[in-house]
């Protein structure tokens, strides 16, 4: 942006830079710096005592190669994890939010306070719901539920036991995935013009499912993109969620182990920080792919 | 059991066939090891199915008396270490001793016990024997003098109106008795010899299964509603044993279905195994000297299982009354002695017959043994043996897979869990091929990867600078705007916009019959592709199977099947579709499993039981996305409703059914008439010929 002095009628970019420094200096000091630290060091051996040392790309070739926890366990799981958190969140979100819109204004607002809580209080819900539900003897909900219908005979450790854990976290993870990405959603299809769905009513348009098909989807893309970007993020940075129900990092028999479980595992249990910033990279890297593959899919186009 | 059962009686008259001509060629051929049964052995492959294998135990020799005395109903027997049979001859109330050869050696408890239907010694040859009727258990010492009496425990939590009728019991090294009572439901009881006797409590009790109509009632039906139900007991074992390590085995009638067969059970009570195959009456359990479990039916058929219960042999049957060795009319004990010979007690025959292991056998038990204390190097030899010997036992393949894998040979390990089906096994085994793959070529994968971004990236720039790649360009172009081809890539085009690529079908004229018939032609080969060359751990079929005309057959004939029929139920339901439209459209909707599914192929050969989810989670998305590209087709290519699509679709399923059946019967039909026919001319050529 060009902006002309009125004093000196010279073409000045300073004031349009001047207006941007508050963002560009947080900017900067939060997200470009790190991130820029975190590569610099995924390139050296750091352990928080000694001065990092240059080992190029070794972290990178052990993390494929050495690292049979990541290729076995942690992979797989982020893997599973977000292929069905990351759509599933989404269109449950989108499905929500536009169950939600065809409420009048208090209820509304009410019930997507109520579902958008879940995504900002995880850590107490947690403890007060998830881990009650649950619980691994005979008072956990689930646990008394299944003896008396006779399914079980005795508890299952739903949170320790390696194969209910994954699961679990899932389901968790959907509740919970109602976040960003669903207000962006909902105030997409408030915002939509009305006179459009009375135009397709008159030319036609049948019942609500054609009305979402063929106006509130075409018309909200950008919101859908957005929700789908945060969507991504999300799953890939939700890492505690298994940490938080087991109780334990790593997960009993890496069975909930992801991505930002691994890297915590390796940069503050072991403090092997130049390997924890290499898989962060990845984990990056990963997530930048994603989010490109969800432009491609949701962004503008013309056929 | 079913198919086991008619496999053994076709097995019984082939065997006896058999029998006939060996013994007229006695003297020429050198006895066969398969002739000398009257029974065949079976084992299971990897599928888990049923199949034969060579003899692993002959019948060598029957007691049928202990000296001079012969049993009367006899209902169990133990063998000691020192090779000494301890019979309990019921009939006779008393307790028969021999050795093993039938020489009678002692006799116990005459005049004292009344019905003994169970017995029981320790290494210090204490005899404890489970009286019936006399309620009691009695404890003898080697003389033969009571030491003891046990009689029903009078602790509150045995149960008031409980009676006591100890039928089989085990004792442990510290004499604790494991007693089954008759009819008592709540579990084998435990009495410890403290104070003249303690009941310590039920132990090991059967679960009853619970199916869906179960959980639906107890979810449903009020407390009142449920007690008028009949109650659900679960059942009581019918035979016990204990091995040398304390662990208690236990076998119920009629737990097949409940996974309550044949269980191995710790000082808790839980079970350890899991068999893969048992039968409904089993009568008797012993643990050999491998730490293998025996098994013993009621009808006779002997099961051999190894310490995990991966079933090794099935052997024996039921005798018809022919009085056969080998064969049994009501198995009711089986014990093993120290060089692996099986004794089986037979009630009604009141005799006991021993079993021989075959050479076969020894090379298992070896192998076993070896395998089972950690020697894996050393199993190997007595296995490739055994494979030698029976090339297609699936239990010696794998568990030469499982040495391999344990010396960190994975090639050799992945062949041979191939060869016996472990798919577990397979996928553990190609994980570390493929890990050191990586480690190998990690580099180069990473190089080619580069070469061929930045040879993009110039011929990118070379476009933009020179314009060099113009001719290819617009010969592309002009390939793709030739009518065929626009009509194949009008499928990526369909299956991504099915309403308006509907639409084109319809009014734009976009597809022909010709483009339907590629895509269908390249369906059938991706099918096949995905049938047989799947990796091992997604192959839905044995390997070597092929049965590629009987697929394209059954792809065609049930596309036009659904094609026809879609297209007849749609036009008498005021349906706008042609023919023509409905064929091709439904031909589109393969475009998903063409791109996808081999990606999936491909991908499957590369894949571990880790990253199956992979698999699973495209073929979801894939089938899901065919179904509702087919939906939408049908819906608006008709100019239906939603709920008018769904009744056309259940129509069409149940027309296509009638179809089948109608095709069926007409088939049935016509070869009646043509036997028919067939008959009346042999009849006719016949008559002329006796003129």
């Amino acid at each position: 942006m060009k902006i002309r002095n009125k004093f000196t009628g010279k073409d000045n970019n300073l004031n349009a830079y001047v207006f941007l420094a508050p963002y560009l200096i947080l900017f900067f000091i939060f997200i470009l710096t790190p991130i820029v630290i975190a590569i610099m060091l995924s390139a050296t051996n750091f352990n928080t005592l000694e001065f990092p040392g240059f080992v190029g790309l070794m972290n990178y070739v052990n993390l494929i190669t050495q690292d049979e926890i990541f290729m076995q366990y942690v992979l797989p799981n982020t893997i599973t994890y977000a292929l069905i958190v990351g759509p599933g969140g989404y269109v449950l979100s989108f499905l929500v939010a536009w169950a939600l819109s065809q409420l009048s204004k208090v209820p509304r607002t009410i019930l997507a306070l109520i579902f958008y809580s879940p995504s900002i209080t995880s850590g107490v819900a947690m403890n007060v719901l998830w881990r009650i539900i649950f619980s691994g003897d005979q008072t956990g909900y689930i646990n008394a539920w299944l003896i008396k219908l006779g399914v079980i005979t005795e508890p299952v450790q739903w949170l320790t036991e390696s194969k209910y854990l994954l699961t679990i976290m899932i389901i968790v993870a959907l509740w919970s995935s109602m976040g960003v990405g669903f207000l962006a959603i909902l105030a997409g299809i408030l915002n939509q013009d009305e006179t459009l769905y009375e135009a397709a009513a008159i030319d036609g348009i049948k019942n609500r499912f054609q009305e979402v098909i063929y106006i509130t989807i075409p018309t909200m893309k950008p919101q859908m993109l957005f929700a789908a970007v945060m969507s991504i993020v999300n799953t890939f940075q939700n890492g505690m969620i298994g940490v938080q129900l087991s109780g334990s990092n790593p997960t009993p028999g890496y069975a909930g182990q992801l991505v930002v479980n691994h890297i915590e595992d390796y940069g503050f249990i072991r403090y092997e920080m130049g390997y924890a910033s290499a898989v962060s990279v990845v984990l990056l890297i990963t997530v930048y792919v994603f989010s490109r593959v969800s432009k491609r899919l949701f962004a503008e186009k013309e056929y | 059991m079913k198919p086991f059962k008619s496999l053994v009686e076709s097995a019984k008259t082939i065997t006896i066939f058999v029998l006939i001509s060996v013994t007229a060629t006695f003297l020429l051929t050198p006895i066969s090891v398969f002739a000398d049964t009257p029974y065949k052995t079976f084992t299971l492959d990897g599928y888990g199915r049923v199949v034969e294998t060579q003899s692993a135990y002959i019948p060598l020799t029957t007691i049928n008396k202990a000296g001079e005395h012969s049993f009367k109903n006899a209902s169990d027997m133990k063998i000691t270490d020192d090779e000494q049979i301890y019979i309990a001859d019921t009939g006779g109330k008393r307790v028969l001793v021999t050795d093993i050869n039938g020489n009678l050696l002692r006799i116990y408890g005459e005049g004292v016990l009344n019905e003994p239907t169970g017995i029981f010694v320790t290494d210090d040859k204490y005899l404890y024997v489970a009286d019936k009727s006399a309620q009691k258990v009695i404890v003898m010492d080697p003389e033969g003098e009571v030491v003891k009496e046990y009689t029903k425990p009078d602790h509150p939590l045995y149960g008031r109106g409980v009676e006591f009728k100890p039928q089989k019991l085990a004792v442990d090294a510290k004499g604790i008795m494991y007693v089954i009572c008759e009819g008592n439901t709540n579990g084998i009881v435990q009495i410890s010899p403290v104070d003249g006797g303690t009941f310590l409590g039920y132990y090991g009790t059967n679960i009853t299964s619970v199916n869906f109509l179960d959980i639906f009632r107890r979810a449903i039906l009020t407390e009142e509603q449920l007690a008028k139900l009949p109650k659900k007991l679960p059942k009581t074992p019918k035979n016990l044993f204990i091995d040398k390590k304390g662990l208690v085995y236990t076998v119920t009638q009629g737990g097949a279905q409940d996974n309550t067969g044949l269980r191995k059970l710790n000082v808790a009570g839980n079970n350890l195994l899991q068999p893969d195959y048992t039968d409904a009456l089993l009568s008797a359990v012993s643990v050999g000297n491998y730490e293998n479990i025996y098994v013993v039916s009621e009808q006779g058929y002997i099961y051999e299982y190894n310490k995990d219960g991966s079933l090794l042999f099935i052997f024996g049957g039921k005798d018809s009354g022919h009085l056969r060795i080998g064969l049994f009319q009501k198995a009711v004990a089986i014990d093993v002695d120290k060089s692996d010979n099986i004794f089986v007690l037979d009630q009604e025959k009141n005799e006991i017959q021993v079993f021989k292991p075959t050479e076969f056998a020894n090379l298992v038990h070896d192998a076993l043994y070896l395998y089972q204390s950690g020697r894996y190097e050393e199993s190997r030899e007595p296995l490739q043996e055994v494979i030698k010997m029976n090339s297609l036992f699936d239990y010696a393949n794998q568990a030469i897979g499982q040495a391999y894998l344990q010396k960190e040979d994975y090639p050799m390990a992945m062949r041979y869990f191939r060869i016996a089906k472990d798919r577990d096994g397979y996928s553990d085994a190609y994980w570390e091929v493929r890990n050191i793959w990586l480690q190998n070529n990690l580099v180069t994968i990473l190089l080619i990867l580069v070469i061929i971004t930045a040879l993009w990236e110039l011929a990118k720039f070379m476009q933009k600078k020179t314009q060099v790649f113009n001719p290819v360009i617009a010969a592309v172009r002009s390939h793709k705007k030739r009518s065929l081809i626009s009509k194949l890539n009008y499928t990526w085009y369909f299956i991504r916009h099915p309403i308006d690529g509907c639409y084109g079908i319809k009014a734009e004229n976009k597809a022909s019959y010709l483009c339907a018939n590629i895509l269908l032609f390249l369906f059938i080969i991706v099918f096949l592709v995905n049938k047989y060359a799947a990796g091992f751990i997604v192959k839905t079929v044995p390997d070597g199977r092929y049965d590629i005309f009987s697929d394209i057959g059954g792809i065609v004939a049930s596309f036009l099947l659904f094609s026809i029929c879609s297209y007849l139920v749609c036009t008498i339901n005021d349906g706008e579709a042609t023919f023509k439209q409905l064929y091709q459209a439904y031909t589109y909707t393969f475009g998903p499993y063409l791109i996808i599914k081999i990606i999936i192929v491909l991908l499957s050969n590369v894949i571990t039981y880790n990253e199956i989810f992979l698999v699973q989670f495209s073929n979801f998305c894939l089938y899901a996305w065919m179904l509702v590209l087919l939906f939408i087709a049908i819906k608006e290519l008709n100019g239906y409703t939603v709920r008018e699509t769904v009744k056309v679709i259940l129509l069409t399923v149940f027309f296509a059914l009638i179809v089948v059946l109608l095709i069926f019967i007409m088939y049935v039909l016509t070869t009646q008439v043509y036997d028919f026919i067939e008959s009346m001319i042999g009849e006719a050529v016949y008559r002329i010929e006796q003129l």
